[in-house]
């Protein structure tokens, strides 16, 4: 099989797949026409950017429009969904993606969750969508590593990589320059096995993260 | 069973640089700068181990105040 059937095989999978995924509070589908006014807003909201590794300027409705149409075809090397709430609004509360898919090396990027609607910020849509993620890139994928940054300080980004087991590989300095400083970015990953054997061990259930973070939380304090 | 009292004490414990005395009973939790998805979690964690009750989601988002959550708490027990 040619390398470009393989790569054609692989993306009409992940069309497939990328539809429709339900959770429990959200669920995810690809971007729509409707999404371009909500994610204009986020990527304009200098509180929720604040401590994003993304740089934090100011974006036209036109530019975030544009942007979001072109992360609407299905590509097998990235994905782009829309966070939905799984009640009775099915509004979008968010958007994630996955970046850098490489199927020889069979990684790819976290690159990372926004929750905007801060009625939503319950820590539920958020717990969910990384463990979708994670789901998402080892057992539908098949991938064997998945990897992701963020800035040294950011508490929710830092704190999610303890909490699912993702391991810190090392530091960039100063890698980011935002809010008039310069950040060191936290680089980690969590690899295959890794992953699967915590879910047999239970570490993703609702119940055993929520114990995790008290400890985690505890310590840091 | 905790009074509201304490479990605003517990509430205002989940947060790291927000001023304790900035939150009280009718306090609009949402609103607060430092409400995040994280500090969300942490209160859900909170509530499951002082509790022993399991929030869900609606429980966290119809809440407007602290003392709202307490009463979605206390109707769980």
């Amino acid at each position: 099989m040619l390398i470009e059937e393989v790569i054609s095989f692989i993306s009409v999978r992940m069309a497939d797949l990328i539809f429709n995924y339900m959770g429990k509070t959200v669920f995810f589908r690809t971007f729509e026409e409707e999404d371009i006014d909500a994610i204009y807003h986020w990527k304009n909201d200098d509180e929720l950017n604040k401590m994003t590794v993304g740089l934090n300027r100011k974006i036209c409705r036109d530019d975030v429009a544009k942007w979001v149409r072109s992360k609407m075809p299905h590509n097998p090397y990235e994905v782009y969904w829309a966070i939905c709430a799984n009640d009775e609004t099915k509004k979008i509360i968010g958007y994630a993606q996955l970046t850098e898919i490489h199927f020889i090396n069979s990684s790819a990027n976290f690159s990372g969750i926004v929750i905007g609607d801060r009625a939503y910020q319950d820590g539920f849509a958020w717990i969910e969508t990384y463990l979708f993620i994670m789901e998402y890139a080892f057992e539908r994928l098949g991938l064997n590593r998945l990897c992701g940054s963020s800035i040294l300080g950011h508490k929710d980004s830092n704190n999610i990589g303890k909490l699912l087991f993702w391991t810190k590989e090392g530091v960039l300095r100063q890698a980011v320059f935002k809010n008039g400083i310069y950040y060191d970015l936290n680089l980690g990953s969590i690899l295959k096995n890794e992953y699967f054997s915590h879910k047999e061990n239970g570490d993703f259930e609702l119940r055993a993260i929520l114990k995790r973070l008290r400890s985690i939380r505890q310590n840091n304090k | 069973m905790k009074t509201l009292d304490e479990f605003v004490v517990l509430f205002a414990e989940q947060f790291d640089d927000t001023d304790k005395s900035e939150i009280n009973a009718s306090t609009v939790f949402h609103k607060l700068d430092e409400w995040s998805s994280l500090i969300g979690l942490s209160v859900i964690a909170m509530v499951d181990e002082e509790f022993d009750v399991a929030l869900k989601g609606d429980d966290v988002k119809n809440a407007v105040t602290v003392e709202d959550l307490y009463k979605n708490v206390i109707a769980k027990l």
